[in-house]
């Protein structure tokens, strides 16, 4: 007892800032000591949940599949929770069991068609997985919001296209996207109703997003895309060049042609590899025109597009770009022109004195 | 009353010491917090990212992963063939055998059926130029490979080459005995595809300590907590950098430098700034600096971005030799970087890269040393002098001391809520264990090699990259 | 049990290995799962199976790899279907350039699986 009151006298007689300095000292190995402990009891919990749900996660699997495929063997889809197997009904009471199931669900639909997944489905809709789903929907969090309508694309609910369609123009750009994609999914190109209101970028994840997710309507007819060209939006414009690409849509060549005067530099560089795509060469004489407004990329494309369709009235024009300073237009150029013109070529060898020019010409002769 | 020169010198170094601790002291809080809320949004926008769609896109943009390798024979075939299963839809592997002098080539054209191609490459960045030439792969599985052998140029001299002879937009730099997860390339280029309003210039990764890993066939099989104090430092310094530092300035869009083991970047512009600068050891951050400065001049506006994931394990120095020479070289990298970009110092124009990435930079990481280099010296003066009032200086070292176990502390919280990487038992408490040692065992190396850096630099110029001993990343694995 | 053919099935997804495995054993096939190319490769050498199952993006050596491996370095024409994702067309020609007999889109339907493995074993 003397020490500490000892101490504390001492101590009275320091200046200000040593006192507060101490107090400050004391602080911290408070905070160090709560830390250590509470990180002990973080990572005993952390492993025991992993443990656990390496487990479960196995167990319920088993159970899953093997009620899948004796669903599928006796050829019926039964619908009603009772008869669901009671390991899953007991599970759906338990939030982190709850995540579990639905995460192997979805693993497994994403693997099978057919009658099993239509069994996935059902117990998808006919258990408390849908009802949470739908709460989520209402959540504050935006990730919330987003799993939710994750969980409504994955299993193509379509009841509740009403509430996901008030999430379509939600703050946050994940939410917007989980909508979208919600769209997509169910309705293929019906439902990219949304691109005609779309006044924010589409950005290039998303057109990959939707792309990969209108590959599998197959037998679709794909409509409502010739408007989405004249869009004010110059991504939706690049996306449904996209589009053209993918689904060979040649009807469209005037308005495409058209867009080689976008006012926007990338839809144009997106504009003239459609357009050497697909090979249109009534667009060759307009692209001679406007060629020197074009930037590197365009011209570039241009050169690519020669390369196909190309003929003798265009010698000139070639011979003309062949000491462009940009490689890939020289390259270019300088193998059109073997094609095209050998005896040009053989002169042009023995002109040109420009070291890098010179490389490529021997390149492409021995090529 | 007279008051002697002296105390009005003594008077004002306090201050200054005082006002430098307050500063770390903020700035430190300032970015913990900042990073903790960037790595709970990045956790949450993450739980239900879909990266499947991307991986399977023919529309999806192709990268050219581009690994320099000198004299990397022991472990190359096993280190190709990890590059080789990344799970994306098309890509390319450029192993730029920068004139190993050892059998690099040889193993690799037997292991992976190479032919000499001729190929015709644009080359916009001057380098040293080819050695035994370009080669492919006959064999239809290893499409992607392609082995140049050049002449002997140095890592940035051989990205640059690299950079050449690339076809695509994006390109991934990275260190050839780097692991690189299967989802790496998809996880680093999503930055590139989603922004909309910003140009995404990089995207820098984590870097994790391989060390200990178990590690068989170029697979990550499990992950363990190395047992000297050296590997074990070095990975708390890891999750306090990666996890706490470069997260929040990835937020304030101030990331100055981009780890030379991992980094995605568009290319185009790389190309445009003349690509890396052979002439400085630090060629990492140079680039990054300058590519951010092009863009500021040209008022584009763009950003910089960085994946917390754990996608990249390397192996770290073992030994304090090796981490001493390795700690030598990043600060002379340091000093040069800044020295050569002194100019955007202050500027308003460079915005938060100039007005608060560049001082920050400078004072807390460049000065540092050199400020605590002061620190002792004037501890040994007043020790000498009798003016020591251990009263003082005794609380102020506890504080200081406390002050940075606690900031580790924080950083191993950090870990386990995103990645927690380190799952098994007991090695919470040698995580502690190493944040209480650290600043008494580890940190006066470091600081002993930084102010050998600084000497380095101001006064032996010959100094360039050293020799870091290949020990191969399968140390634990005996399993053949 | 001389009778029953065997299958080397290559796939990282548990639930469908799982579900395959259920459906091909009642088959009366005998089924030997693999996780990842390597191990893949590894039962392929020790069973000689009759017809390799396999996805294309696997971790460490991919279903194109192993392909190439079985056709090229083992010399065996054991039949070999590929599962691979929609919109994968690209790899699915390099698969069939290196020798694979058949492929499967997934999300698959087992019954179409079935009737396929029939064909190429005859």
């Amino acid at each position: 007892m003397i020490r500490i009151q000892n101490v504390i006298e001492y101590v009275e007689h320091y200046p200000i800032f040593i006192q507060v300095v101490w107090l400050v000292v004391i602080g911290l190995t408070v905070c160090i000591l709560i830390s250590v402990v509470f990180l002990k009891i973080m990572r005993s919990h952390l492993r025991r949940k992993e443990n656990f749900i390496a487990v479960y996660q196995k167990k319920i699997e088993i159970v899953l599949i093997e009620f899948v495929y004796k669903q599928y063997e006796n050829g019926i889809v039964l619908e009603e929770e009772a008869s669901f197997p009671k390991a899953i009904r007991a599970g759906l009471h338990n939030r982190l069991k709850r995540r579990i199931i639905l995460d192997s669900m979805i693993k497994l639909k994403a693997e099978v068609a057919g009658e099993m997944a239509q069994t996935i489905q059902t117990m998808f809709l006919n258990t408390n997985l849908f009802d949470y789903a739908k709460e989520k929907l209402q959540s504050d969090k935006w990730h919330i919001v987003a799993l939710g309508i994750k969980s409504f694309t994955v299993f193509k609910v379509t009841t509740v296209s009403e509430e996901i369609i008030k999430h379509i123009n939600h703050e946050r750009v994940e939410v917007r996207r989980e909508a979208q994609l919600y769209f997509v999914n169910l309705f293929g190109f019906k439902g990219l109703g949304f691109l005609k209101t779309l006044t924010v970028p589409l950005s290039e994840w998303d057109q990959i997003q939707f792309l990969a997710v209108l590959n599998s309507f197959n037998d679709q007819k794909i409509e409502g895309v010739e408007p989405l060209l004249k869009s004010l939006n110059s991504s939706v414009v690049l996306f449904v060049l996209k589009l053209c690409k993918v689904y060979s849509l040649f009807e469209f060549k005037t308005e495409i042609i058209e867009l080689l005067f976008h006012k926007h530099p990338e839809v144009r560089v997106e504009a003239i590899k459609l357009v050497s795509h697909f090979q249109l060469s009534e667009a060759k004489n307009v692209l001679k025109e406007v060629f020197k407004e074009l930037n590197a990329d365009g011209k570039i494309a241009v050169f690519r597009m020669m390369k196909e369709v190309a003929n003798q009235e265009d010698v000139p024009f070639v011979l003309a770009n062949i000491q462009d300073l940009n490689f890939h237009i020289k390259l270019a150029a300088i193998e059109i022109l073997k094609t095209l013109d050998t005896e040009k070529f053989k002169e042009l060898k023995n002109s040109i004195h420009d070291e890098k020019t010179k490389e490529i010409i021997e390149f492409v002769a021995y090529s | 009353m007279e008051i002697s020169s002296t105390e009005i010198l003594i008077f004002v170094i306090h201050f200054l010491f005082i006002v430098y601790t307050v500063l770390v002291v903020s700035s430190y809080v300032i970015l913990a917090v900042v990073s903790a809320k960037e790595s709970m949004e990045y956790v949450k926008k993450n739980s239900f990212v879909n990266y499947n769609q991307i991986l399977y896109s023919e529309v999806a943009p192709s990268v050219s992963i581009i690994a320099p390798a000198y004299n990397e024979s022991l472990n190359i075939v096993e280190n190709v063939r990890s590059l080789l299963s990344c799970h994306y839809v098309s890509y390319d592997v450029i192993i730029v055998n920068d004139g190993s002098n050892d059998d690099s080539l040889n193993k690799l054209i037997k292991a992976y059926d190479l032919e000499k191609v001729d190929y015709l490459i644009d080359t916009q960045i001057k380098t040293k130029k080819l050695r035994r030439g370009v080669f492919k792969s006959a064999n239809p599985a290893f499409k992607k490979l392609m082995v140049v052998d050049k002449e002997n140029g140095g890592k940035a001299d051989a990205l640059n080459f690299g950079l050449n002879i690339s076809k695509h937009n994006y390109v991934a730099c990275i260190d050839v005995d780097c692991l690189l997860l299967e989802d790496a390339i998809q996880k680093m280029i999503k930055p590139f595809l989603e922004a909309t309003d910003k140009k995404v210039i990089a995207s820098g990764g984590v870097i994790r300590v391989a060390n200990a890993c178990k590690i068989k066939d170029g697979k990550l099989l499990d992950v363990n907590f190395p047992s000297s104090m050296v590997e074990r430092a070095q990975i708390l310094e890891y999750l306090r950098s990666f996890l706490m530092g470069r997260m929040a300035w990835s937020r304030l869009n101030g990331l100055l430098i981009i780890s030379g083991a991992f980094g995605m970047f568009d290319k185009q512009v790389m190309i445009e700034v003349g690509g890396y600068n052979t002439a400085t050891v630090g060629e990492d951050m140079e680039i990054v600096v300058r590519m951010r400065k092009y863009m500021n001049n040209a008022n584009v506006p763009y950003k910089v971005a960085y994946i917390p994931d754990p996608l990249c394990w390397t192996e770290a120095p073992d030994n304090y030799k090796t981490l001493m020479s390795q700690r030598n070289r990043w600060t002379r990298g340091t000093i040069e970087t800044l020295k050569i970009h002194k100019e955007i110092g202050f500027k308003r124009k460079y915005k938060s890269l100039g007005m608060l990435s560049y001082p920050y930079w400078y004072v807390f990481e460049r000065m540092a040393p050199l400020i605590e280099l002061a620190g002792i010296v004037y501890l040994v003066f007043l020790i000498v002098s009798n003016r020591i009032r251990w009263e003082f200086a005794i609380v102020i070292f506890l504080a200081a001391y406390l002050f940075t176990v606690l900031y580790s502390l924080v950083a191993i919280f950090y870990e386990e809520f995103t990645f927690h990487q380190y799952k098994k038992k007991g090695t919470g408490i040698k995580l502690v264990i190493t944040a209480i040692l650290e600043p008494l065992i580890f940190h006066p190396f470091i600081l002993f090699s930084a102010l050998k850096g600084n000497i380095d630099f101001y006064f032996n110029k010959n100094k360039k990259w050293g020799e870091m001993t290949r020990k191969g990343l399968t140390k634990e694995s005996v399993e053949n | 049990m001389s009778g029953s053919k065997k299958i080397v099935l290559a796939e990282d997804n548990s639930a469908l290995s799982l579900l395959l495995k259920f459906k091909l054993e009642k088959e009366k096939y005998e089924l030997f799962i693999a996780e990842d190319g390597k191990s893949a490769i590894a039962l392929i050498e020790m069973h000689n199976p009759d017809i390799i199952l396999t996805d294309i993006m696997m971790p460490f050596v991919s279903g194109l790899e192993l392909t190439s491996y079985v056709r090229n370095s083992l010399r065996k024409e054991t039949p070999i279907l590929i599962f691979s994702a929609a919109g994968q067309e690209k790899t699915v020609l390099q698969a069939f350039e290196l020798g694979a007999n058949d492929f499967m889109c997934k999300p698959i339907s087992v019954n179409e699986l079935l009737i396929r493995i029939k064909k190429l074993l005859i």
